[in-house]
């Protein structure tokens, strides 16, 4: 198991380095000079120069990269472009703000998931059952940016209960996270639905009961445990369209984090960020991957064996 | 001994053809369990009453589908949705469990009323060790901890033959042989020491070989822990050896009642006796034909008006299209629901109608 | 409160603040107040029927209450860079922060664009290269050090050195420099002459001389001799602080946010949730949201921006009669209502139709297909002329602009091939394609900066042209002075107007929405906010 986990980490690092390349190169090999966007159209070439000599893109492409894997090496991601900072510290400042949204996000959508995936596994077509279906319906089918512009406008500019843009504390995650939520929603409350009405008829499940094991104790422990596996999973893939939701839900509440950073880092040529920032996300995705093949290990002891 | 006693009993006191000394510990009275389907109401245990006295062992017996597994599951109040028990009485050491608060009966299962279904394979949780199962299964009516819990389990796993105890409940259940594991889901059902222990067909998923030894075991335990018994089978043979009497069940519907060695050896109903002509003894080798009974269980659709039976029976009359017969007393310590009862001394195809 | 910095009123309101702040002095508001039309008796009756002549000398910063408040404007850009060098950027915060943070040699106080002392008290042009101005006194940067002779010369040398490589440098100020005469005169100078110095003047800021020697500081702060003081760039956020001791006096609103908020949406969500106070550069969306809404108003007075086609004058585009065919076969005025729903305004000259010296030019190149059609033929083009053009999201409105420019050319038997780019990408390889959208803006608020792209390197590199006369006709608007150089900008324009070296679509109108709890906001047109210390804010 622990040679299963290292080979593991060695093809996720593997993969790591290879984004890491393909990212400079593909960066470089986009059109768009950083110096260019950077000047107006008017700008004489001693200015575009003199932006190219700062920015250190008037080197041969070979020299760039063995500057920018020498510091990788060193741990320095390089200055960014426009903000003239070191992109980690960009990056330290807005991760932890995406993330929070991110977490919340999640945490918001596998929690009424769970609520209704629960509830409609143990009755199917009850109330909370078409609750959750319609909910999932609706998440499926509005775009995160629509649903955003929706809450902003009714929650927001009509009854004033949360800001509408930045970020103020707490009550600035609920609408994004809401928004964000509801793409998520559909895929987990479906998977959680099936695998409690999976779990739910299970024989142990019937077992567990005919030896008075609490009702509550049964769903939210026997059953649940059955739909671990699958929710971990989903939650895994949700990471993608997290990422993806936060992007757009940055952009919609004007929310300071990463997403924003990153489309603006993308538009200004701003290289040094690009990568920074397709590097720490790769890693957030291979660890968050990681961890997740180790809970499954956790969570399901068959597993652990046939590794 | 045993001294029919039929009609008698005054109110609340159970009636039985054969009543032993003392009470019942469970007496069941039109027992009706009903499943609503999208075909419309089904009625799958049909006005089925039986006792089960203190150290005694019931069998019941019956082709699949005859509703064995859902008057078990009734009893223990754990029919799932969409079905449910329609009407009846299911009195336990006196109680009605219908009448009991929800919470009342859960802390009854396990403890005083305990269960060991078909296949270990699929009643054990895969994700829990042996071990976490049963100190949870303690745990939900005992204040206990894990020490004393695991001290428990360890105990009933020795008594049940279990060797190395310690290391068995370390254990995830898939990682034991069968009759291990059915070994263990009985350890479990004695683990609180229940006065009754409904055993659904606890020997089907079983090899031959190991089948005999489950059985064995569960025939030396019951003499010597003193519980009473419902066992639950198709396999006359294995029911023969392990139950004092026996209930056979057709279509939802007790059919016939006694002792199992007379029932077995004279039915008194022709399904009895069709089923006993097609079951392998304990002794026969398995993989001879066997006869099997013409036809097949009614659907929900078209049970007859009259006796379930009568469209597969070879001595079915009008009547018994026309007319549904009661489980009745025939012969002393044994009923059976036929207008023309199997009677020893006038197998002819006629008979008189009762009623 | 309709339309501030629009009428006379606001301006003349605008020009008794300057007289109250001991700015204005009595005989120059009579003659600004003239020249805003009004009679001399109406505006002395103005004057005195507010009763402040007297206090007209009170000592600068008698402005009364404390600051106050805190004032957010939304950009749709954050600035171009983090280091605050202001000649070494063009954007619109750099601008913004310039103008609040930094204070210049002149400057404007008044709605009316009139051009007033600032850290120079007085100034006299003594020749065609030359400006003597005699220092204020008082005049402090916000780590207390006085504004002296040697940092305007320090600021006024680097940028006027051709090998300093700033961005500013050609465009806003030419090669030259500052001489110190004495410890409160100086004397600017420019190796040619150059008819919008002073207009540069009153944007370019002073920094302290310490920091061009040491331009590191720039990645730190900014500090200058503004109204308001750098607080901290952090989130894409600018803040800045009331500087108590500005020498004018305190502005009247304490913070102000300078704002980035990329979707266009959240732009107007903020606005209307009170998160934001102004949004700059709406588009006529925008401005729809708030139609008819009392509790907002609408400040459009833009600096001189022009939406051009850029040609690259070569090749199929070679040819004047191609490129006057396109003007006629273009109707400029259907995609200003059309598109940009009036929220914007067509041109008859090669200068913003704002710029001092605009004038209609008698050829309107109006609309007119079969004109097009004849000067394409004559140019040798029967339906077999095909242009490049490639489209992205630069400009407001550009995907649906360049539709209709497609469309209107096929119309007159020109095919374009249209070209989808990321905004990155276009702006980096725009002159690749024969014609792509773009803005011209001048930060500077003269024609001559944007009319000089159209001659010497930058023509070459940006329009592909190379046109003997235009440099003379640069060079002949720079040289002279007053009216002679209205008359000489639009000899220049003129001229371009015939060549058509661009396709000059509309003038781009910069409607600022704007809470009607912010009161006095006004705007001249220059890209930064130098009224913005006369506006105050409700509460
Ligand atoms: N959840 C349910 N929904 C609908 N019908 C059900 C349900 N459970 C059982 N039944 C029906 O009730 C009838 C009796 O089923 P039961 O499981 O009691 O039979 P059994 O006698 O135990 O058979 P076997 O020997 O196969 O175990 C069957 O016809 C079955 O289809
Ligand atoms: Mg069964």
């Amino acid at each position: 198991m622990r040679r299963f986990f290292l080979r593991r980490l060695a093809q996720n690092l593997l993969m790591l380095a290879f984004i890491v390349l393909a990212v400079f190169v593909i960066m470089r090999l986009t059109a768009g000079d950083p110096a260019r966007i950077k000047a107006p159209i008017f700008a004489s070439e001693d200015v575009l120069d003199r932006y190219r000599a700062e920015f250190g893109t008037d080197t041969p492409l070979p020299a760039q990269l063995v500057s920018f894997l020498s510091g990788i090496v060193r741990g320095d991601f390089g200055e960014s472009f426009r903000y003239q900072e070191p992109v980690f510290s960009l990056i330290a400042q807005r991760l932890p703000q995406t993330a929070m949204l991110a977490l919340s996000a999640l945490l918001l959508a596998v929690g009424v998931a769970l609520l209704l995936g629960v509830a409609g596994a143990r009755r199917p077509d009850g109330w909370l059952d078409r609750l959750g279906q319609a909910i999932a319906a609706f998440g499926q089918s509005a775009p995160t940016f629509w649903i955003g512009l929706m809450l902003v406008l009714v929650f927001s500019l009509g009854l004033g209960w949360f800001p509408a843009v930045g970020f103020n504390g707490p009550q600035s995650l609920v609408l994004p996270a809401i928004a964000i939520a509801l793409a998520v929603l559909p895929a987990d409350l479906r998977v959680i639905r099936t695998a409690m009405i999976d779990g739910l008829a299970q024989e142990y499940i019937r077992t567990a009961r005919a030896f008075g094991i609490p009702e509550w104790r049964i769903t939210y422990v026997y059953a649940l445990r059955n739909a671990a596996l699958p929710l971990v999973t989903v939650v895994g893939i949700d990471l993608g369209y997290l990422l993806g939701g936060t992007i757009v839900a940055e952009v919609v509440f004007n929310y300071p984090g990463i997403g924003q950073l990153a489309i603006d880092a993308v538009n200004a040529r701003d290289y040094p960020l690009v990568q920074a920032i397709t590097i720490v996300t790769a890693a957030i995705f291979v660890f968050v991957n990681l961890g997740i093949d180790l809970l499954y290990m956790v969570l399901d002891p068959r597993i652990r064996i046939e590794a | 001994m045993r001294a029919p006693r039929s009609g008698a009993g005054g109110p609340g006191r159970p009636v039985d053809v054969d009543a032993l000394p003392g009470e019942p510990v469970l007496s069941v009275r039109n027992l009706t369990t009903v499943f609503a389907t999208r075909a419309g109401e089904f009625t799958a245990v049909d006005d089925v009453s039986f006792d089960v006295w203190p150290g005694e062992c019931l069998g019941i017996v019956g082709e699949s589908g005859s509703g064995k597994s859902v008057a078990a599951l009734s009893i223990l109040g754990l029919v799932d949705y969409p079905g449910g028990v329609a009407a009846g009485e299911i009195r336990f050491r006196g109680e009605d469990l219908r009448r009991l608060r929800p919470e009342a009966l859960r802390a009854l299962r396990g403890s005083r009323l305990a269960v060991v279904f078909q296949d270990p394979q699929t009643a054990l949780n895969p994700l829990f060790t042996v071990g976490r199962q049963m100190t949870d299964f303690v745990r939900a009516h005992r204040r206990a901890s894990t020490r004393e819990a695991t001290r428990l389990a360890t105990e009933k796993l020795r008594l049940v033959g279990v060797s190395a105890p310690e290391q068995r409940l370390r254990a995830y259940p898939w990682e034991l042989s069968g009759g291990l594991r059915q070994r263990v889901a009985i350890a479990m059902a004695l683990l609180l020491d229940p006065e009754l222990i409904i055993a659904d067909e606890p020997t089907t998923a079983l090899d031959v070989s190991i089948q005999a030894q489950i059985v064995e075991l569960l025939v030396d335990l019951k003499q010597r822990l003193g519980f009473s018994l419902i066992f639950i089978s198709h396999d006359l043979g294995v029911v023969s050896a392990v139950a004092d009497r026996v209930l056979v069940m057709y279509a939802g519907r007790a059919v016939e009642r006694g002792p199992v060695g007379e029932t077995f050896a004279h039915p008194l109903h022709p399904y009895t006796a069709a089923l006993v002509a097609s079951a392998p003894t304990l002794e026969s080798v398995r993989g001879r034909p066997l006869p099997t009974i013409p036809g097949s269980l009614p659907g929900p659709s078209d049970r007859p008006a009259g006796c379930v039976f009568a469209p597969r029976c070879p001595r079915a009359q009008p009547i018994c299209w026309a007319e549904q017969p009661p489980l009745a007393p025939v012969l002393p310590g044994r009923e059976a629901a036929c207008h023309f009862p199997l009677l020893p001394d006038a197998p002819a195809t006629t008979g008189t109608a009762r009623g | 409160m309709g339309e501030a910095g629009q009428g006379p009123r606001t301006d003349l309101e605008a020009l008794r603040r300057g007289v109250e702040s001991g700015e204005v002095s009595r005989r120059e508001f009579l003659r600004r107040a003239g020249a805003l039309g009004l009679s001399l008796a109406a505006a002395a009756s103005l004057l005195d029927a507010g009763g402040r002549v007297a206090a007209a000398q009170a000592t600068p910063g008698a402005g009364g209450a404390e600051p106050s408040g805190t004032l957010v404007i939304a950009n749709a850009e954050p600035p171009t860079s983090a280091q605050w060098d202001a000649y070494s950027v063009f954007g619109l915060v750099d601008a913004q922060v310039a103008s609040l943070v930094h204070d210049s040699l002149l400057g404007y106080d008044s709605a009316d664009a009139e051009i007033v002392g600032h850290i120079a008290s007085e100034w006299e042009v003594t020749s065609p290269t030359t400006v003597r101005l005699t220092l204020r006194e008082g005049v402090r940067f916000h780590d207390g050090s006085p504004v002296t002779a040697d940092d305007v010369k320090a600021t006024i040398d680097r940028v006027g050195n051709p090998e300093s490589g700033l961005a500013w440098h050609g465009l806003i100020f030419p090669a030259g420099g500052a001489t110190v005469v004495d410890e409160r005169t100086v004397e600017v100078f420019t190796e040619e002459p150059f008819g919008p110095l002073e207009k540069s003047l009153a944007v370019m800021p002073i920094f302290p001389a310490g920091d061009i020697a040491d331009p590191e500081l720039f990645k730190q702060r900014a500090m200058g001799a503004g109204p308001y003081r750098f607080v901290s760039y952090e989130q894409n956020k600018v803040t800045v602080e009331a500087n108590p001791d500005y020498w004018a006096g305190s502005p009247k609103i304490q913070t102000v946010v300078l704002d980035y908020i990329q979707d266009a949406n959240a732009r107007i969500s903020a606005l209307l949730s009170g998160q934001a106070d102004i949004i700059t550069r709406t588009s006529a969306e925008q401005l729809a949201r708030v139609a008819d809404d009392p509790n907002f108003y609408v400040v459009d007075v833009p600096p001189l921006t022009q939406i051009v086609y850029i040609y690259q004058n070569k090749g199929n585009l070679a040819a004047k009669e191609v490129r006057q065919a396109i003007a006629h076969a273009v109707d400029r005025e259907a995609i200003v209502e059309g598109i940009l729903q009036g929220v914007g305004k067509v041109p008859y000259s090669s200068i913003a139709t704002t710029a001092p010296g605009y004038q209609e030019q008698a050829e309107r190149f109006a609309y007119d297909p079969a004109r097009a059609r004849e000067l394409l033929s004559s140019a040798g083009f029967e339906d077999n002329l095909t242009l490049t053009m490639a489209t992205t999201t630069l400009v407001p409105f550009q995907k649906e602009i360049d539709q209709a420019v497609v469309q209107f050319l096929g119309d007159v038997g020109v095919t374009v091939d249209l070209t989808t780019l990321e905004v990155g990408a276009f702006r980096t390889s725009y002159n690749q394609y024969d014609m792509t959208l773009n803005t011209l803006a001048s930060f500077n608020f003269d024609p001559d900066f944007v009319l000089g792209f159209y001659g010497g390197p930058t023509a070459e590199a940006v329009f592909g042209l190379d046109d003997p006369n235009i440099p003379p006709l640069i060079e002949a608007q720079r040289a002279a002075q007053g009216e002679e150089r209205l008359a000489a900008i639009n000899d220049l324009a003129a001229y371009l107007w015939d060549l058509q070296p661009a396709l000059y679509l509309s003038d781009e109108l910069w409607p600022f929405i704007v809470s009607s709890r912010v009161k006095d906001y006004a705007r001249v047109p220059v890209v930064g906010e130098p009224l913005l210390r006369f506006a105050s804010k409700e509460e």
